[in-house]
Parts: C-alpha cells; structure tokens; sequence
C-alpha cells in the first residue's frame, strides 16, 4: 500500500504545479506536509515517494526532512501539544507549564504516550510572546496558559472536546493540520460561515496595539 | 503622539475582509503604483527613507533599485514571513489583524522589482495566519488585485504562499531562499546579494512584513509625508514587540526615536509587580541586553547602536530584578543550538561549546576562566559565522558577561545564583525535535535504489541551465576559435605585495597565485565555494570585519591582509573548535603527515584540549560499514560537506547527503543504506577530497602514512581517456596500497573511475602468471625463459618457413604501450615478413579510422577533452559516456552545468540519456536513416554552412542529391521515434555554437560502422561544426591505447605513424630505417584471422595482451578456428581463455611494472612509469618482444622504452617532437612535428589534413540479422562502468567484484512482465550462436524489444551469442544488433521436468 494513495498523487501533482516550471523541488515540504497528513508522521516509504513524485534521489529528501522540525521521522501522537519555554515564555512560567504537562501526559509522552494520543514537545519561540507562556496543540495557539490549563485542555482532549484556540477554530489532529500545511490545493473549501466564524475571530487574544 | 499607520486597522477587527479593507482606503496604494512606472514607484520608497523592519534596516527603495532588469531572467520578490526570532511577534499580528495591508504592499514591491511571481515564506508554526492569508489571497484574486491584468493595467501577478517546517535559519534571507528551493535551509556566503543572485539563481527582492505593510500608505501619502516622521536617518514608525516582565505585553506602534522608557514604562504598563528592570533587548534575543541605564535611548537605529546594541526587530523581552541574567543565557544558547543549521564551524561548534559552559556555570560548576573562555569564544563566533546566526548567538553571551559579570562570579565562585533563579536544572542540549531514524544498514528496496539510479536529476543541473529551447549565450571564446579570450587582470595588494590576477578570481586563488598560503579547508577549485570552514578569512581594508577569502573577489586597488593578528587570533579559536568535534588521534591515522587540520592546527598551534571534545565516538555503524572501498569514520569528520558537494556538483551521483543539523550533522547516503546499494558510483573523490581522513580507502588502512608511501605519476591502465594517476607504493611492502590524483592533472584533474580508482588489486593477483609455460603431451609445464622463447620463436619460425609469411598473424595489444605495439609491428613485419599484424581496434574503432580518414584524411578524436565544458550543444550518438569514458563524463557533466544543450541518440537510457533535453531512442542499428534525415532537413531549413561547404569540402552535390528524399517522416518511421524530435535535434545541432559529435562503438559495431563514422563526418562538414575550437567529431577510444597501437601501426595497412603500406615511398622508407625487405602483400585483420585459421589458411599465431575466444564475436566459432591452429603464443598477465589454447605462454609484467608511453584518445601521448617489481620471473612485454625477435632471426636490442621511442619519433613525423624528456612535464597531443612545437588541441583548424574534406553518399543498410519469430528480441552488447573489456583484470578485484559480481541481461518491464520475468531472476539468453543464462535486470533503460549485455564475464561469455557479421570495410563485427531469445529459467525448468 503505497502512503500517498491516488487521491493524495493528485493533490501532489496540483500543489507541484503551483511552482514555476522546472523548479518542481520547491514543493518539496508541501509534500513531506501530504505525506506526513495521511500517515501521521512521515516514514521511509513517504520519503522514498516524495523523492519518486519531485524526481529527486531519496537521499535528498532525507536530508531535507531532517533539517525541519515540524517534520516528524518518527510515530507521534495523535495531538502533538508544544510548550514554548522560549526566554519571554520563560519569564512567565512555561517550565512549570511544561512540567505539569509532562507529568499529566505520562511516560514516553516526548515521543508517543502509551495510547498514542499525544506528544509531547518543549517548542522554542512561536512568535506570540506577548501571550507567553504559549502552548500550541497541532500549531493551533493557546495564550497565556497556566499550569492548571494546560492539564484541563489534555483532558479535553482525550474527552473528544478540544478547547477553542485562541485565534481560529480548532483545527483537527496533527493529521489534519499537516494536510492544511500542505497548501490549500490540499484542503476541501471551507464553508463560508464556518470560514467568516474563523476569521471574526482574528482580532481577539493579543493585548492590543497602540494606546 | 503620531498617528498610527500600519496598525491603523487593529482596532476594526472587521478589515481582515477585503470590502471592509476597501472601505478603509485599501488598496489606493496599488491604485497609484500602478498608474506610475516601477522606476517612480521605486523612486517614491527610496524618497520615503523606509529601512526595512527585517534587523538589517537596509533601505527598502535602494534594496529595489538593485535588483537588475536586464538579465533575460525572471526576477521575483519574496516576502519573509519567517518571523522566529525569539521576542517578536508582530509579523503574525500585522497579516492576522490586517493581512490586505501586506499583500498590498506585496503586490506594489512586486509591481516595482517588476516580478510576475512572488512567494510569500510564512512559518510552518504559523498554521492561523497560514490560513488567514490563504483566505486573502483568494479574495485578491477575486477582486482582480492578483492574476492577469490587474486592475487594467496590464501587469500580471501571482502570489504563492510557501510555508516553511520548523527552522529558525530560514528567517535569514538566504536559508529562506535555499528552503524555498526545496533544499536544506543552509545560507549562502553573500555576495553575491539576492537582489543579483535570489531565488533559482534569478534577482530577488526580500522583504520583511512590516517594511512592506509601509508600502500602500507611502504610495498614498507619498514619500516626503513618510520621511517627515521620527528621526531623519530613520523615518516613519515602527512597531515594538515588548513582553517578559511588563504588565501589558503586546505590539506598539511609535515614532522611530521615541525613548524606551516611553514604551516599556507607559505603553507597556511597566514592569511586573512593581520590580526594578533589570535588562531589556532593543531588536529581539539576537541583539545585545541592555540595562536600566539605556531606558532613555530614543529607539532608532543609530541611537541604539551607539548604546552598543542592535534595533532589530524592535522586540523588547524584559527581566526584572528576580531573574537570573546567567540562566536567560543559558535559555536562550540552547536556542541557538538547537537552531543552529550547522554548516559553518563556530556557529556549529561554538554554540554548543557556549552552551555546555553555561550549563555547567549555572549548575555551580564553573570555573573563572570559563568566563574568559566564553568572551573569546563568543567574539570568534560572532566575527566568523557565515550569517547572522552565529552573530546572533554571541550577543546574549558577550552583553550579560559585559552587564551582569558578577552574576556570573557569584555562580562561579559563591556557587549560588543571586537571583535565586537558577534550580540547578541543567538539561542537555535537545535534540532535534522529530528526532531520526536509527541508523540501519537495512535501506530500501531494491526498487528504490533503481528508481534513485535512473532518475532525472535536473535540478542539479543549477540555475545556469536554460530550459529546452531558450536562446543560448554567447561563448566565452575567441572569434576565431583559438584560444579564450581573458578577461582583464586586476592589481590589488596582499599582505603588501602587489598581485595581478584575473577579474573574477577570488583573493585565495589571487593569493595561492602569489604564492601566499591562506588557510581552507572546505574549498576546492572544481566546487563552488560555500564558506563553511571560516578559516580563510582575511581582513580588507575600508571593509567591516573580516572576509571569506574563497567567495570574495578581486577588485581594482584592494589592499588585503591574510595574516593580521586578528586573523591568526580567530583562524586559531576556529581551529580549536575543529579539534573538539575531531576525534584526535593523530599517531595512528592514516592521513598522519597529510593532514589540514593537522597542518594548520600545528601552524597555529590550536590547542585540542582547550575545549572539551564532542567528537562522535568511534565505531558507529554508517553507510560504508561492510564496504570494499570507502571507510567513513564519522568520529574524524569535520563536517566540511566537501565530500557531499563533490558526489553532488562534479560527480552528479547525489548519492551523499547530510542529515540533521546543527551540530549533530552527518553525512549519509539517506537512511544509511550501504553504499552498493545507493546512486554511489565508487568514484572515491569523496575520499580523493576528505581534509582529515574521515574517508579513507578501506584497503589501504594502516598500509602506510603518507610518508611511508611512494606516489608514482602514470597513465591509467583503464580506458582511453589516459587518466593520470599516483601509484602509492608502500616500499615496505612492495606493493601498490591506493592509488589518488591530482587535482590539476590534465586530462582528469584528480578526478577518477571507480576502475582507475580501486581496480589495482589485479597487480598483485596470486593468479598472475609468473613463469613461461610450454605445452607438452596437451599440458602446460614450467618452462625457462629461454627454452620458451626458443620454442616459441622456432614454431613461428617453422610455420612461415613452411607455408608462407600469410601462415602466420600476430595480435599486438592496445593494453600495452606505444613501444611494444611498435615492436610487435616491426617483429611481425621483419622477423615475420608479414603485414598480418592487428590489434583490438578492429574490435571497436576500426571504422572510426576507415571512415574519418576517408572523410577527413586522419581518425583521430578532432578535439581535446579539455574543451568539452565549453561545447554549449553536445551531440551524444551511440556513446555512454558516464560508464565507457567517466572522466569524459565528468567534462560533459560540466557543460550541462555551463548550460549546454545535450541531444542523446541511443536506443538506452543511459545516464546521459535520461537528463538529455532531446533522447532519440531510436531502434538499433538505425542511425544511418536518422542522419540523413537530419542532415536533409538541415539543408532544407537552410540551417547548413554553405560557406564552410563550398571553402572546405568536396562532393557535395552528390551527397545531397543522395539525402535528398529522405524524410523526416521516413526516418521516424523506421527509426521509431517522434518527427519533432528529429526536427528540433537537427536544428539545434546545426545552430548550436559550438557543436561536437561525441560516439562510441554504438556508431562502429555494425555492418555499416564505417558508412556511419563517414555520415557523421557529413554531418559535421554540412554545418561547418568542425576544425573550431570544442567542435568537431569525436570518436572516443575504447582501449588505454587503442589510438597509439594506432598510431604505432599495429595494424595491417600502415606503418607508425599513418604511413601506407601500399605507398612504395613509405616502405622505401621503412627498409631503409629498420634495415631489411618488407612484405608486399596486404595483412589481414584479426577477424580474418580467425576466419583463415578456420580455413586451414593461417597455421600460427603470436597473441600479446588480448583474449579473442572473449572478446571476438561469436565465440564457440573462434574457439574451433583457433584450435585449429598448428601454433599459438601467448604472452599475457593472466591465463586467458585464449591462452589455454596456446603451446607457449609468456607471463608478462603488467603497466604498474614498466615504463613506457600510452597514447590516449584525445592524442596525447603520456608516460606510463614502473611503480613495482614485476612477479615472479615475469618480464616486460618490450624485453619479451625482443627477445622473440632476436630469436627468431631479426635482432632487436633495446635497454629501455626511452630508446624505442626516439626510433619511433625519428619515423613519425607526427610524433618527431616529443621526447621523454618534455614528457616528463606531462603528455603531448600530436601532430607535434618538432621538439619546439607544443602539441595539437584540436584538429583540422585551417584544412583537412587530406585538403578538402570529402563528402560520402551514404545510404541506410539494416543490420544483418533481424528479429523473426524464432528470434524476437535485438540484443545489443556493450560495458558497465565497472568492468573493463573482458573482466580479466578487473574482475580479479576486491571492490569490483562486490559491486557487480555477474553478469545480466537488461529487459524492459513491459517484456519482463508478459515473460513472467522478476528482477534478478535466472534466465536464459539464446541466440543462433548460443545460450547462456544470466540474471535478469529489468528496468526502462532499454527499448520494448531490446536486450542489452555486457560482456565482462568469462563463465557466462556474452560473445557465445553475438554475431560474426561484419562490417565490409573493417571487418568489425556487429556486436549491436543481433536476433535473441529470453527466456525464464524456472519456466524452462518446470517444462523439463514435465517432459
């Protein structure tokens, strides 16, 4: 069973065609995102097809791969939660936020906990420091969260109940999100009302600028 | 307070919607953009003084205005949305709160940059903004404000969002630039700048996001309102990001200039609680901590500077008075680490090294010189880094140490944190977040590695490259073809010497010119340089810091200093920092005595235990674990990526890679699969190119440091590309332990084969043969020398005595040098009295000679390999380059990466075939019909040189009216392939300046070999492509020295030199010199040899060097002709399959053994120098020759090859002029008439060497056995790159035999799967001839129909099945083309059993 069934070669065939001509290996995080999106984190059987659909030895992949972070080479849960413990989030108590976290999620929790729910990452800066700590579930973001929330948004998880992100909807699993990643070729439309709901939702969160 | 201007919006959380960002004034901007030109647009910024917001503050008009028009390029613009930067947060709250603002600004910048493409790099963490700019762009595109025409003016654009994956590096414009290429997020040494040089090798604007959400309101307000803000050198606003300890964390909006305190005490509400600040950065945790006392600096960049810090990106993270400032650093290293891309040594090691020192200063175990040691080590990395990283990682370090040195005290020597902050929590560096897959020597499928190895790989082919059909530069030569034309010379001072060297040389080659040493370790003159190493930095005066001497070039009047205190001082910190990821072991490796890190560690004494080692441990499983030929040892590795930039940009195999980043880089084939198994084509100039000996040759481990070995200059043994290689002889051991070259070598410039490389273990063979043997009662016995030379002499003797000069034939060898094919010749001619005298290039390019004589008056290769890389449309018919002739490869490899336009005409997808721009893979034996239709439609396009026609040739008329009808169509028809492709060949060959023909034996091993070489000719002469400079007809020769057993004469119609045997002048010639009759009668060839043995005719034969029951087609046939045969001698290095046959054998040394000349296929004679002892009582073939002469009645006395040589320069005049003696200084290239004369680069330049250059009618034959029904298939044979000739000297060698131990048959999938045949199974192969049974490769490199083998495997022998039709010129034998069947073999098995 190939990772990339038919229906996803054609989604990375139209996300290829986004690049300008011969320049086709621009894509290749779009797809390593594809890839990542139907089988949870990327394996050696994804890389090898991303090499075959840009045309590129899968050594190069492989070391592409390997240099970013959001590509994961290894199981992961299926809700990756980052604390950013960063300096400016640092200030403001991520460690502990971090380490209720850890203690909450258990064993293993830094690869895959044992029902595979999650993983667990400590993240550097994620570019929303005037809501430090930040904590990201999926790359979604949650401000300004304490010790005690970070345990209360674990358990809504695993209850199937996601709490609401600070800015947007919340907007599925790792895979799901890895899917967005890839590019909106690789993304059903979304509903205009759910869409406007999404987007009236952009202003709230940040302290505000200006006096 | 002023008005805001970019957060303007914030407040109307609505203007996220375009009609709502329209009603606010969106979109005015462009409106007015667009009704100016891109200069005025340009013009209008520049007034604006905007400095972009991204860190650098560099003005955003000026960045615009650099970005040139007139490359024939595109341009692009790219907006860097990476925003990473620990502290900043603006980026993401500008596009969320008002994303139309930017894209406004984008698509103006883009407007004025005049880019039809823009990119839009967003952070993958930033999934929400990601997802509100999706949206934004849509509703551009739908309102027209992207597509085509916006808004009725006329210009279109485009704007893609590319997200990025988690790397802090690709913020850094040229990271962000590689990542947006597909590849590793690694920055480029600047310059060349984007703006020049950007995306896919194009110019590039980049812009940070807030600079360009600036753009609409300057556009609309006009610049002089925009520069009336804030400070004069800094105008306008900007946006400060402040958090950590205030009460109001967030983005504010202020005039540049407006003091700190005003943003953290009042728009900030403060700090925390009431506390005390203790320190603030201006620009993010990049820049320098400042302190309460800088609370009234106005926040612009010149202010901030002056309070000895950086603006940044106005990111304000504040500490109070209960932090610990020691363990913010700390935090923010380990930032570093983490992000560090690792391609430069100190931001790789140093930031790690920092970070393990405030470890363990934090943790209250540090030392008072740790703090010593982090202020140097921080100012050597932030001087050295490639990029802002490394800078950006120094900052913390050297501002705290500066600001808060008695924190650290207190740590170090109270060993308690004044803070109270630190909890002795010292965690180790993380590791990269997705962590890798455990190395495994596992891999992947063999699918895989298939797919890997038959892949396009365009993109490598760089950004030079124009796509098919684009209009070619200008070559960089002379008019007149002769010669380069030079660029200018520049003067410049280094370390006060006056230099000239050539505008566009770099300061290290300028100073390595000038004899001035700067050290490197990562650069190499056949890569492009990277700037990885940081060791040749050199200071220039008027410039800022120091400079990469191996990127920077020379200018006019530029004062450099190579060896400045400050350089030592830092070139030694970078050393000491190599030493730490190098595991030292100096005594007993390899490389001890040639070493660079050793050399220069010595040089500036850089101590190896100042900082603790980090170095791999040794041992670790990796790629080459299990291989015959390269050892890697990660633990020496020092991370210079020479060896990946070498497999990737000369070699092209792609087989390495790096994984992982920062410091825990390593070097792979991709999951580690083993070397075999990946795209590795063992060339070892991954070796050949290690600094340290973290590669090293696998054989030759602990056989001897350098300077226990002895480096003997030869030619390699291997093909005619005459390689110059260094024989490392151990003396101790008296054997050949490696073999390395040169870079700078001519014609290889270092570089190898596989075969060249690590096929030298047959020298030392326990199989050589070391004694003479004669045969007696039908065995071999051992035998004096001089009992077999008499026996030998005396049955040759007794056959031509008894039935004529005609009953004996002598086979001399294109393996051996130029002396003994002379003297072989001359046996034959004088002691033989025969003209019965050959050698393997009947073979193989016997046609080539027939043939380009005729047409041209000489055979030979019309150019030189050195001028390939300028040939801007190579034309590839027949000829595998990459696996026949590598080397030759690797110089057609550097014109495609030069931009030239390859056409590939083979019925295989060969390596060449696969990246050609047109691949005619026509059906075998076809290439006659495909010329000539080429040719017509030239003629009929008026593409033809008509000029060149008329000065130069003769017969054209008749050669036309011949071609005349054939089509175009026709030609596809029988040739299979498409007409446009045929077409576009045709045109591009003819107009292509320059253009050379480049074949092989898939021109000359047909029936009509000689009627093709002559109709290449033709087409050479039609578009007047020959007798220039890097264009001609270039057969390329098959044997080490094919040309000069050629040139010596080893062949039936002519003496040394080309001199006729049915020129009475010429024989005149010859009886004189070599004092004797010569015979008359014309010789034969050796496949008439075989053909008069069978006959009964020949009686005798004398065999040197060569295995015809291998090598010659059909094999069971020659076999039963040559045991026909009253007499055979054979003279080799091992026991041939001929030799078997033979009533004497003469064991002979082989080249490592002997001195001499090789002749290589660009004409250039080169010395073969003895490196070793011969074995046992082997001798030379020169001395055998001799002797066999002398006994058999013509004395020849010779005491070295020296001698043999002048005798053969006093009777070739082509040759007259060289000597051992100018030899010496490396090969010639005849015609080299006199000792003055420096040899000949290329061929025909003024006039045939015949006068006019003869046009011949060719028509197009089809081969002489076709497919039927019994017979389905065409099989064609030809050469791996692994294996040379019949395998009897590779095939005896350890690496050789691992890589490719059998021998296969190459069958298209489509066949393979309607036979029912898997990779790898057994079949077998059957023609008329024979069977035999070999594996199957099934792949796509041959036709539907086709079937393709080597022949280097004696117990499966290809030549049992190939066909004895011959050309009716040169009587070589079609080895092409040949009816077969294919059959699997567990199928016939299951039919056997059942029957």
């Amino acid at each position: 069973m190939p990772v990339l069934a038919p229906e996803l070669v054609e989604v990375a065939e139209r996300i290829v065609a986004r690049y300008p001509k011969g320049r086709e290996r621009s894509a290749i995080l779009p797809l390593l995102y594809l890839a990542q999106s139907a089988e949870g984190h990327v394996s050696r059987e994804g890389l090898r097809e991303v090499a075959e659909l840009l045309g590129v030895t899968t050594a190069e992949v492989e070391a592409v791969a390997t240099f970013y972070t959001m590509i994961r080479l290894r199981p992961t849960g299926r809700h990756v939660v980052s604390v950013c413990t960063n300096l400016a989030c640092a200030l403001r108590g991520a460690e502990e936020v971090y380490a209720r976290a850890r203690e909450a999620l258990g064993p293993g929790c830094e690869e895959v906990t044992e029902d595979g729910m999650f993983t667990l990452r400590e993240e550097e800066c994620l570019g929303a420091c005037d809501a430090a700590p930040l904590v990201q579930v999926n790359s979604a973001s949650y401000d300004r969260v304490t010790p005690d929330r970070v345990v209360e948004m674990i358990d809504a998880i695993r209850r199937g109940d996601p709490p609401r992100p600070s800015r947007g909807a919340f907007p599925g699993d790792f895979r799901q999100v890895s899917r967005i990643l890839a590019g909106p070729e690789a993304t059903e439309p979304a509903e205009p009302a759910e869409a406007a709901e999404a987007a009236g939702s952009a202003g709230a969160g940040s302290a505000g600028a200006g006096q | 307070m002023t008005e805001r201007i970019i957060t303007a919006r914030w407040d109307e959380p609505d203007t996220v919607w375009v009609d709502r960002y329209l009603e606010t004034g969106g979109y005015e901007g462009l409106k007015r953009a667009l009704s100016m030109t891109p200069a005025e647009v340009i013009e209008e910024v520049k007034t604006s003084g905007l400095r972009g917001r991204g860190g650098a503050g560099f003005p955003t008009g000026v960045k615009w205005s650099f970005v040139p028009q007139d490359t024939g390029k595109p341009t692009y613009l790219v907006a860097n949305f990476d925003e990473s930067e620990p502290g900043t947060f603006n980026n993401r709250e500008l596009v969320e709160r008002d994303p139309h603002q930017f894209l406004e600004g984008v698509i103006i910048a883009s407007y004025a940059v005049r880019c039809r493409t823009a990119f839009i790099y967003i952070r993958g963490e930033f999934l929400w903004p990601g997802q509100v700019l999706d949206r934004t762009i849509a509703e551009a595109y739908e309102r027209g404000f992207l597509g085509t025409d916006i808004l009725g003016s006329g210009y279109d654009l485009d704007v893609l969002l590319h997200r990025g994956a988690g790397a802090y590096i690709c913020g850094e414009e040229t990271a962000l630039l590689e990542s947006l290429e597909g590849r590793r997020g690694q920055p480029r040494q600047r310059p060349p700048f984007p703006a020049v040089v950007g995306l896919y090798g194009c110019p590039t604007a980049i812009n940070n996001v807030e600079t360009l959400a600036n753009v609409p309101h300057i556009l609309v307000r006009g610049g002089s309102w925009y520069a009336s803000i804030g400070p004069e050198k800094s105008p306008g606003t900007k946006i400060f990001s402040v958090s950590g300890k205030v009460n109001r964390p967030g983005n504010y909006e202020v005039p540049m200039g407006t003091p700190a305190r005003v943003v953290i005490e009042e728009l900030a509400g403060g700090v925390l609680d009431g506390k005390r600040l203790k320190a603030w950065t201006p620009g993010g945790s990049s820049t320098p901590f400042l302190t309460a006392e800088h609370l009234d600096t106005p926040l612009d960049f010149e202010s901030i500077a002056a309070a000895g810090s950086m603006l940044g990106t106005g990111a304000m993270i504040v500490t109070d008075e209960r932090d610990c400032m020691v363990d913010a650093t700390r935090r923010l290293l380990r930032f570093y680490v983490d992000e560090s891309c690792g391609k430069c040594t100190p931001c790789r090691i140093g930031t790690r090294q920092m970070f393990d020192i405030l470890q363990q200063i934090a943790a209250g175990e540090g030392e008072l010189e740790d703090i010593d040691r982090l202020e140097t080590m921080g100012e050597s990395v932030r001087e050295t880094s490639l990029c802002g990283l490394g800078q950006a990682a120094a900052n913390p370090v050297l501002s705290t140490i500066r600001h808060f040195r008695s924190e650290y005290e207190a740590h170090i020597i109270e060993k308690r944190c004044p803070a109270h902050a630190c909890s002795g929590r010292t965690r180790e560096a993380r590791r990269i977040g997705h962590g890798y897959p455990p190395a495994s020597t596992t891999g992947l499928s063999r699918r895989t590695i298939e797919r890997d190895l038959g892949r396009d790989r365009a993109g490598l082919l760089g950004p030079g490259r124009p796509p098919r059909g684009a209009a070619l530069p200008a070559l960089r030569s002379g008019a007149d073809g002769e010669g380069t034309v030079m660029p200018e010379d520049v003067s410049l001072t280094i370390d006060d010497l006056e230099v000239t060297a050539a505008a566009g040389a770099t300061i290290l080659e300028a100073a390595k010119q000038a004899g001035i040493d700067i050290p490197h370790l990562c650069s190499d003159p056949r890569l492009a340089p990277t700037a990885a190493c940081r060791l040749c930095i050199v200071e220039i005066d008027g410039d800022r810091g120091v400079q990469t001497s191996c990127t920077r070039t020379v200018s006019p009047g530029m004062v450099v200093r190579t060896r400045t205190e400050r350089t030592r001082s830092l070139r030694r910190a970078t050393l000491e920092m190599f030493l730490s990821e190098h595991r030292v072991v100096c005594p007993t490796c390899d490389m001890d005595g040639e070493c660079l890190l050793q050399d220069y560690a010595y040089e500036y004494q850089g101590d190896g235990t100042r900082l603790p080692n980090v170095a791999l441990p040794y041992g670790l499983d990796n790629y080459t674990t299990g291989n015959k030929a390269i050892e890697y040892d990660p633990s020496k590795c020092v991370r210079c990526q020479l060896c990946v930039r070498f497999c990737r940009e000369v070699q092209m195999a792609e087989a390495l890679a790096l994984r992982g980043r920062g410091g825990e880089v390593q070097v792979t084939t991709g999951f580690d699969v083993e070397l075999n198994r990946s795209t590795c084509e063992l060339c070892g100039g991954c070796v050949n190119i290690c600094p340290t000996g973290a590669l090293y040759d696998r054989q030759a481990k602990g056989l001897g440091r350098p300077r226990d070995l002895v480096k003997v200059r030869t030619t390699c043994t291997y093909c005619g590309v005459g390689c110059q290689l260094d024989l490392n002889v151990s003396p101790k051991l008296g054997r050949i332990v490696r073999v390395t070259s040169e870079p700078g070598c001519v014609p290889n410039d270092g570089n190898l084969c596989v075969k060249g490389k690590y096929a030298f273990d047959f020298v030392h063979s326990p199989e050589r043969l070391t004694t003479p043997l004669i045969r007696e009662n039908g065995d071999l016995r051992e035998a004096s020398w001089d009992e077999a030379i008499e026996t030998a002499a005396r049955g040759l003797v007794a056959a031509r005595d008894r039935y004529g000069p005609d009953g004996i034939a002598f086979l001399s060898s294109a393996r051996c040098t130029n002396e003994e094919n002379y003297l072989m010749q001359k046996l034959a001619r004088m002691a033989g009295k025969t003209n019965n005298v050959d050698q393997c290039a009947t073979t193989c390019h016997a046609p080539t000679v027939a043939g380009l004589t005729a047409a041209f008056g000489s055979g030979a290769m019309t150019n030189s390999i050195g001028e390939i890389e300028n040939v801007q449309t190579l034309f590839l018919i027949g000829a595998n380059p990459t696996e026949a002739h590598p080397i030759v490869g690797l110089e057609m490899k550097k014109a495609l990466r030069k931009g030239a336009r390859l056409i590939v005409c083979d019925p295989r997808r060969t390596w060449m075939a696969e990246r050609a721009d047109i691949h005619i893979q026509h059906e075998p034996g076809t290439d006659n019909v495909l010329i000539n239709a080429m040719m017509n439609h030239i003629i009929n396009s008026g593409l033809h040189d008509q000029a060149f026609v008329n000065e130069r040739c003769e017969n054209f008329e008749a050669f036309r009216a011949n071609i005349a009808g054939v089509s175009v169509e026709q030609a596809a028809e029988v040739c299979g392939v498409d007409t446009d492709l045929i077409r576009e060949a045709a045109e591009w060959y003819a107009t292509g300046a320059p253009s050379s023909i480049f074949y092989t034996l898939g021109i000359t091993e047909h029936t009509c070999g000689t009627e093709n070489v002559q109709n290449l000719a033709n087409l050479a002469m039609l578009c007047g492509q020959i007798g220039k400079e890097s264009s001609g007809v270039n057969p390329i020769r098959g044997q080490n020295n094919v040309q000069g057993a050629c040139d010596m004469g080893a062949m039936a119609s002519a003496y040394p030199g080309y001199q006729e045997v049915v020129d009475p002048e010429a024989r005149v010639k010859f009886e004189a010199a070599w004092g004797g009759p010569l015979p008359t009668n014309t010789g034969g060839r050796i496949t008439d040899f075989i053909e008069k043995a069978g006959e009964g005719v020949l009686k005798a034969f004398y065999c040197l060097g060569e295995d015809p029951v291998r090598s010659e087609p059909n094999s069971t046939k020659v076999t039963e002709s040559l045991e026909q045969l009253e007499f055979i001698v054979c003279q080799d290095i091992f026991m041939s399959e001929t030799a078997k046959l033979a009533n004497v054998i003469l064991p002979a040394a082989c080249f490592a053994e002997k001195d001499g000349t090789f002749t290589n296929t660009e004409r250039r004679v080169q010395r073969v120098r003895k490196a070793v002892e011969p074995p046992g009582e082997t001798r030379a073939d020169w001395q055998i020759i001799s002797a066999m002469s002398t006994a058999m009645g013509y004395p020849m006395a010779y005491d070295h090859p020296r001698q043999i040589w002048d005798e053969i320069a006093s009777l070739a005049p082509s040759l007259a002029g060289i000597s051992y003696a100018r030899l010496e200084k490396g090969g010639l290239q005849w015609p080299c008439p006199t000792p003055d004369h420096p040899g000949t680069r290329f061929l025909h330049k003024d006039g045939f060497t015949r006068g006019k250059g003869l046009f011949h009618e060719i028509s197009f034959r089809p081969p002489a056995e076709l497919p039927d029904a019994d017979y389905p298939m065409i099989l064609s044979t030809g050469r791996t790159l692994y294996n040379y000739n019949v395998g009897n000297m590779t095939r005896k060698t350890a690496v050789v035999e691992q890589k490719q131990p059998e021998n296969f048959v190459e069958i298209h999938e489509d066949d393979a799967a309607r036979l029912g045949i898997r990779h790898g199974d057994k079949v077998r192969v059957a023609t008329r001839r024979g069977a035999v049974t070999v594996s199957a490769h099934v792949a796509g490199k041959v036709r539907p129909g086709a079937l393709w083998m080597p022949f280097h495997y004696g117990e499966s022998s290809t030549n049992l099945l190939t066909n004895d039709a011959f050309d009716n010129v040169t009587r070589t034998a079609e080895y092409k083309v040949c009816a077969a069947r294919i059959e699997a073999l567990r199928w016939t098995a299951s039919r056997t059993d059942g029957a």
